[in-house]
């Protein structure tokens, strides 16, 4: 865990102060929230920290609208009780041990879990936003409302871009009833290939599964697929069966079971002392990751196979190894979009930036210009020099 | 025709050929406007390109000329989104429809902006097919979807086209070209395909645009219930939903959309009936048995005087011919009709509702009500007589009323037809200064000359030559090909 933050304001309008006299001083800024993810993307040289831990709370809740408010420095695990209350959920179950995760760290990083199968990651379930530009301006976007098209999306275009385009301080999003029943069919297998056939068998099913996850690590692997509703069984049998068809050995889980396998899975998304690839390919490439896990040994992966999202977990390694590691797996998936998330600070530093091109480059660079041109907000972690 | 014009002709005439530039004043009155009518304008040229090449090439030739280009798919928008600007340039998709590949392992579409969104569907069917479904879905183009982010019925379930475009590869408004996504969902960084999405033209133009797919629900069961008021019928979405279940659709019409949809159909429905509320439950086949079990019983819980499940492909079909058939229909009860597209949470349906009849007769006006009630969007249709003086006006200032009690209960102006400059001027109802003002700074990053469609979105003051006036049908709404919401 890090120091203590310099600055804590306790509300949108002191962020905006913090902000706007940072900008004055060209003072730069290091933005978190429950400081659960600052390892990710490359290291920010930055004059101060400023959390926004201490902005908690439900603006607004209407369970009827499926609809609720946040401020951005509420806890993910306090979002969840107060929803469970009312038999609701918000679809995100990134990895939180230790459940410090906060909304605003998590749609700042696009960070998700294995619910992302069924319902989105944070940019499809965020409705609206509220954030602090980098000359200190609060603006929003979207509305309280499931459908609205008016204005372009801000909340999108911040989520994902690790506060480089604005401190986050309130979140609409939409929230999802809590399934009635929820059964897993858990399928291991010693052989990558196997899994990678299962994944394609699965495919083709109508199942609407509620998750649908992959692991490979050291010897062996395994399919997890999570259906839910009034009547999850006659699905559980076809994916039973489908998974039986490719030798995967299937048990099935429910109550505890369920949502223990499930923690484990979650918890292979972070590397305690190696170094993780974040990957998003399209799904058909689900074979070529497995087999990029399977060897050379010491590498695991977890993901979701469907959506095409993926945690490589590399061994903790000389930096030089593991660069080439790194420059390999992005060779190998020339069409995906991959960053560092996780690892030592000089790897990150030269491989972690996830822009595609360096069009996109120039692009986000552009906005960076419009949304913070003092370039103060968590400079570099996304590319060198554009602070 | 002004040197500047000429000079511009004969330069795009030599990326896309004499025959693919239109200039004759008549021809280009066909562009004057898009779905909604209006509002007319005639831009100086039209140029139609054949290829993506094409495209780059004629944005960058604007760019040199610094003259302002407005992007036109199928013209079915209805929000005025592809309104051409009289001394700028019509840069017309249509012949840009090429599906370019089908990949089901990947779960992936990817075409050029023409393409139909229907045809989406049918090039990956029966196996899988692509959710949103806006109305005029067998016209309307997929690069129009994508400006406008458009839904349909069937998105409380599933979602609007933000949640299906994973790629695009577009021309920004300085002329260059990228890539922004690809077939990967969840691209890492700053959502640059999700800025794009909705952007109703105004950011740059696509020539590649990659779509998910997903496989076809195994099961589908439809059924439609009478209640005696949109009170009652409102309760009974708020049951269904709130136990947790989740219909592929849920539409909801209120006595006088049923009488013109009956007028129009004679699908039988209870004309007697304040409210009718069509269902669709949709999934695995035990999921949507069970499901479909207990909607129908929180109907009857609710006070439905009648549930009617479709025992066969022929019953559903008819359910929806007068769902569907509701907006044409109004020509049965009323010589015209004005449509509005608001938002509202949908606990505060019956309190907007009777605020909406409030003020139709406050203004001596009818008002049928049709609209997706899953996810509170609301679709009045205000109906008057255009051949009485005022009326027309009347009509129009009374959707503006509604428009305003959709914000005062929380909503937004409009769920799914967008802004364009049909209500560019209530942007600042929903949105502050500074609000706008960001949307300002978006827009430059990706458009810095401003030549994009630049007067639509953000609200700046009317042009010279607008006429606001009445709604007229369009011409493939006339024939019975599109419909209105």
């Amino acid at each position: 865990m890090t120091a203590a933050a310099d600055l804590m304001p306790a509300d949108a309008g002191a962020v905006a102060k913090a902000v706007a006299g940072a900008a004055r001083d060209r003072t730069s800024l290091h933005i978190r929230g429950g400081a659960t993810k600052v390892g990710w993307g490359a290291p920010v040289a930055a004059d101060v920290t400023l959390s926004t831990a201490a902005l908690t709370g439900v603006v607004a809740y209407r369970p009827g609208d499926f609809v609720v408010t946040v401020r951005a420095g509420t806890r993910l695990a306090d979002l969840a009780t107060a929803l469970a209350a009312e038999d609701q959920m918000l679809a995100l179950d990134p990895p939180d041990p230790d459940g410090c995760a906060t909304i605003g760290g998590v749609l700042a990083t696009a960070d998700s879990g294995p619910l992302r199968h069924r319902y989105g990651g944070p940019r499809d379930l965020l409705l609206g936003v509220r954030a602090v530009l980098g000359d200190g301006a609060v603006v929003r976007s979207g509305s309280a409302v499931i459908k609205n098209v008016a204005g372009y999306d801000l909340g999108r275009l911040m989520s994902g871009a690790f506060g480089t385009l604005g401190v986050i301080v309130e979140a609409t999003l939409r929230v999802h009833p809590l399934p009635a029943r929820r059964i897993t069919v858990h399928g291991a297998t010693d052989s990558a290939a196997r899994l990678a056939a299962a994944i394609g068998r699965l495919r083709r099913l109508p199942l609407e599964a509620e998750a649908l996850d992959v692991r490979w690590d050291g010897d062996g692997g395994a399919l997890l697929v999570r259906c839910a509703g009034a009547a999850p069984e006659e699905r559980t049998t076809a994916v039973e069966a489908a998974l039986g068809a490719e030798g995967l050995a299937v048990e099935l889980l429910a109550g505890d079971a369920d949502a223990a396998a499930w923690a484990h899975q979650r918890s292979l998304q972070r590397g305690a002392d190696g170094c993780v690839v974040r990957i998003a390919a399209p799904p058909g490439a689900a074979r070529r990751v497995l087999e990029l896990a399977s060897a050379p040994p010491g590498r695991r992966v977890a993901g979701r196979a469907e959506v095409g999202t993926w945690w490589l977990t590399l061994p903790s390694d000389d930096e030089e190894a593991q660069l080439s590691a790194i420059a390999a797996v992005r060779a190998a998936l020339p069409e995906a979009s991959c960053m560092v998330t996780d690892g030592p600070a000089d790897v990150r530093a030269v491989a972690a930036s996830p822009l595609a091109s360096a069009a996109v480059a120039a692009l986000v660079r552009r906005l960076r210009e419009q949304f913070d041109p003092a370039g103060i907000l968590n400079p570099g972690i996304l590319q060198a020099g554009d602070g | 025709m002004s040197t500047v014009v000429d000079r511009l002709v004969v330069r795009l005439e030599g990326i896309v050929g004499r025959d693919h530039v239109v200039t004759h004043p008549h021809a280009l009155r066909t562009f004057e406007s898009d779905g909604l009518l209006h509002h007319a304008r005639v831009p100086a040229v039209a140029v139609l390109p054949g290829s993506g090449a094409e495209v780059h090439a004629v944005v960058q030739t604007c760019v040199a000329a610094g003259v302002p280009w407005v992007a036109r798919g199928a013209g079915t928008g209805l929000s005025g989104g592809a309104l051409p600007i009289e001394e700028g340039v019509l840069v017309v998709t249509s012949r840009l429809r090429r599906i370019l590949d089908v990949d089901l392992d990947d779960a992936r579409v990817i075409v050029e902006p023409a393409v139909t969104n229907a045809a989406v569907s049918s090039a990956v069917g029966p196996s899988h097919f692509y959710p949103p479904d806006p109305s005029s879905q067998i016209v309307c183009s997929v690069g129009g979807n994508v400006a406008e982010n458009s839904g349909g019925a069937h998105c409380f379930k599933y979602g609007f086209t933000a949640h299906y475009v994973t790629g695009l590869e577009v021309v920004l408004g300085d002329g260059s070209v990228t890539w922004l996504g690809g077939r990967h969902a969840d691209e890492l960084g700053p959502d640059l395909v999700g800025a794009f999405v909705g952007s109703e033209g105004t950011l740059g133009i696509y020539t590649q645009i990659v779509l998910r797919v997903v496989p076809a629900p195994e099961e589908v069961r439809t059924f439609v219930a009478f209640f005696a008021s949109t009170a009652d019928a409102g309760n009974a979405v708020s049951e269904i939903v709130s136990a947790g279940v989740v219909p592929g659709a849920i539409e909801m019409m209120d006595r006088l959309a049923i009488e013109a949809a009956e007028e129009a159909t004679g699908a039988g429905y209870d004309r007697t009936a304040g409210a009718a509320l069509v269902v669709e439950i949709d999934g695995p086949r035990a999921e949507c048995e069970a499901t479909l079990t207990a909607v129908a019983d929180r109907c009857r819980e609710s006070g439905a005087t009648d549930v009617r499940i479709a025992a066969d492909e022929a019953e559903r079909a008819l359910i929806w011919r007068a769902r569907k058939a509701a907006f044409a229909a109004m020509g049965r009860i009323s010589p015209a009709y004005y449509v509005q597209d608001g938002v509202i949470p949908r606990t505060r349906l019956a309190e907007v509702l009777a605020r909406i009849d409030e003020l139709a007769a406050e203004f001596g006006l009818r008002v049928a009500n049709v609209f997706h009630a899953g996810d509170g969007n609301l679709h009045p249709l205000i109906c008057y007589d255009g051949a009485r003086p005022g009326e027309a006006e009347r009509a129009e200032q009374l959707a503006g009323h509604i428009l305003r009690a959709c914000i005062d209960a929380g909503g937004s102006i409009t769920g799914e037809h967008g802004v364009g400059v049909d209500k560019r001027d209530a942007m600042p109802w929903m949105f502050d200064d500074a609000d706008l003002a960001a949307f300002g700074r978006l827009r430059r990053a990706f458009d810095p000359l401003g030549l994009a469609n630049p007067d639509k979105v953000l609200p700046t003051p009317r042009l010279c030559g607008e006429v606001p006036g009445p709604y007229r049908a369009h011409p493939l709404e006339a024939q019975g090909v599109i419909e209105r919401w």
